[in-house]
């Protein structure tokens, strides 16, 4: 295919350098905003992907499927379930089943009470990370009951503004009672890296509550069809089962709207700043209609001459997009998220990058289109005749 | 042996709701290796016919053949590739490309062509010196004088060594001076390489240097005649 060089192309964009310059802020911004709002909802899809299990059923209240916070179940559940369901996973004679309260405090650094956080707090047993393989403990210790000790995942810390490498042996305030951190975790990607762990008696009494949220269940021969016949064989405790995975994909969906709003808002802004660099870059072009038509009277097939157009729009548009997409991440990489399931950390990765430089291949697609529509329109003689 | 052959030749633009004759049933053959000056008031249809010629206008109904070719059975992008083989375009305002040095602007048309860089440097090279212009390869277009630029445009249009070199006022938005000399390098071409030119002018003294004039008017031909 007959192409002007290169070289000729780059050097085509030296002239008009003030426009140039335009059209790459509002591609770089383009490319910012769409890989950051890409970030957020990656971020977002995977804290919320990567907490679930396929072998996990989550057993709660009847009538709380949409929030854990709200259900309540009674302390016994656990036991009963251990006994009637077979086939649950287990590891040194201990069954995956975690008995767990989740709740959402106010919680506070000791002295700094009116920098007050809302925490995501999960009360556990010693089989909490059985079910939760992804927590890793990093520093300290498990939290011991009735010592109001507690541990705390990197984000949480990191939003109450606490440095988790010099976390332990700082204080809290949870609902008013002051805690000591005992020990840190990390749950990468997962929502309960956000999250506050404290033994469930513990929580159970600062919360003056009989019941718990929810018991987690590992199966292993069973099915979640198991646990429901048990469910439904006692109609007395008031329970239901979700699958984990169930569970999270129900969030993700309730989280849709604020979904697609971020998308939306982060494309409009996108659009704006990109037709502010596409019709830069088009105004710097449209002055070479006699060029172009220069070109088709040397010789040059038309859509040699738009190729060119374009390649020229690509390289400014897609390297400011590139750019933004950077900065972006360089700026907002590792920014926690908060969320009314914790926190998530924007999430930087392939899709985000390509997402920005394919906003600069559509400026520069824009652009291209918009600096040769009047060419295209024009006979070559009237095209030669313009100033 | 005729280069260019035009049998009832047509061109009608819209203006409004009226139809313009700007070229009406003209007829006119021009030899190969001949020089011609093509001269008529302003809306005689003379730049129309060139860009005829050149195949970047199309007639509205007649034919044209051009090296033996009917331009009317070629669509736009053949008549690019067509253009590029058997044409050479001087423009009044010399219309180089700013960014491109001379010996650039030179070679574009070349890209065109399968030819290896070597031959590439050497037509370069050579148009250039034909044009008195060895010493300014590297000049940008800004940094020559109009009659300078004006020599580049016509390096740019025999680097393809095409049978027609059409010129649309050569001379236009030159002084004396560099008019002459271009004039000068026009018959030197026509008269050391046999090239064939049309030339369209206003100005009589430029149109005494072709062999002959064709005079238009109202899109007819009104006069023929030999240099004297």
């Amino acid at each position: 295919m007959t192409m002007l060089p290169l070289e000729y192309s780059l050097r085509g964009l030296t002239r008009g350098r003030g426009r140039t310059l335009l059209a790459l802020a509002g591609s770089l911004v383009a490319g910012a905003l769409i890989a950051t709002a890409s970030a957020f909802l990656g971020g977002m899809e995977a804290a919320l992907g990567s907490t679930a299990s396929p072998s996990r059923v989550i057993v709660m209240g009847a009538g709380s499927e949409e929030s854990l916070e709200r259900s309540e179940i009674g302390a016994r559940v656990p036991g009963i379930l251990s006994a009637s369901v077979q086939g649950i996973r287990r590891t040194a004679g201990m069954e995956h089943v975690s008995a767990e309260t989740h709740v959402a405090l106010p919680i506070m650094v000791e002295g700094a009470e009116a920098a007050s956080d809302n925490g995501l707090v999960r009360g556990i047993g010693p089989a909490a990370l059985l079910v939760h393989p992804v927590v890793r403990l990093t520093g300290g210790r498990w939290p011991e009951r009735g010592a109001s000790e507690i541990i705390a995942g990197a984000s949480a810390l990191r939003r109450l503004g606490i440095d988790p490498s010099t976390a332990l042996g700082s204080r809290i305030v949870l609902a008013g009672a002051p805690l000591t951190i005992v020990g840190t975790m990390q749950a990468p990607g997962s929502t309960v890296d956000g999250e506050w762990w404290m033994p469930l008696e513990d929580i159970t009494t600062l919360m003056r509550r009989e019941t718990i949220s929810c018991v987690i269940v590992d199966l292993d021969r069973a099915t979640i069809g198991d646990v429901q016949a048990f469910t439904l064989s006692r109609l007395d405790l008031e329970l239901a089962v979700l699958a984990e995975r169930d569970y999270y994909a129900s969030l993700l969906a309730f989280f849709a709207p604020v979904r697609v709003l971020v998308a939306v808002v982060a494309t409009l802004m996108a659009l704006a700043a990109a037709l502010g660099g596409a019709s830069a870059l088009a105004a710097a072009f449209s002055e070479r209609v006699r060029e172009n038509a220069v070109l088709e009277t040397l010789g040059y097939p038309r859509h040699a001459v738009i190729l060119d157009v374009l390649l020229q729009c690509t390289i400014v548009a897609v390297s400011g997009a590139a750019v933004g997409g950077l900065l972006a991440r360089w700026l907002f990489g590792g920014m926690l998220v908060e969320f009314s399931m914790g926190t998530f950390v924007l999430q930087f990765d392939a899709r985000a990058t390509l997402l920005a430089v394919v906003t600069g291949f559509i400026v520069a697609i824009i652009a291209a289109f918009l600096s040769t529509w009047r060419w295209i329109g024009l006979p070559t003689p009237e095209a030669l005749r313009t100033t | 042996m005729s280069l260019i052959d035009c049998r009832s030749l047509c061109k009608d633009y819209q203006r409004g709701g009226e139809v313009v004759h700007v070229l009406d049933h003209l007829d006119l053959s021009i030899e190969r290796g001949s020089y011609t000056a093509l001269m008529g008031p302003s809306g005689s249809g003379k730049t129309t016919l060139l860009n005829l010629l050149a195949g970047i206008d199309r007639a509205s109904s007649g034919k044209l053949l051009v090296d033996g070719t009917d331009l009317a059975q070629l669509d736009r992008n053949q008549l690019a590739g067509w253009r590029s083989r058997h044409v050479g375009y001087v423009f009044q305002l010399y219309n180089l490309v700013p960014v491109l040095s001379a010996y650039e602007n030179v070679e574009l048309p070349l890209l065109l062509h399968d030819l290896t860089a070597a031959e590439r440097h050497r037509r370069v090279v050579e148009a250039l010196e034909s044009v008195d212009l060895a010493d300014r390869h590297a000049h940008l277009p800004r940094q020559l004088s109009g009659g300078q630029e004006q020599r580049v445009a016509i390096a740019r249009a025999l680097v393809t060594q095409p049978a027609l070199l059409l010129a649309d006022e050569p001379t236009g938005d030159l002084d004396r001076t560099n008019a002459d000399a271009v004039m000068d390098l026009f018959g030197r071409l026509h008269a050391q390489r046999g090239q064939t030119i049309v030339m369209v002018t206003h100005d009589d003294s430029i149109a005494s240097r072709a062999e002959r004039t064709v005079r238009l008017e109202k899109g007819r031909l009104a006069t023929m005649e030999a240099a004297r």
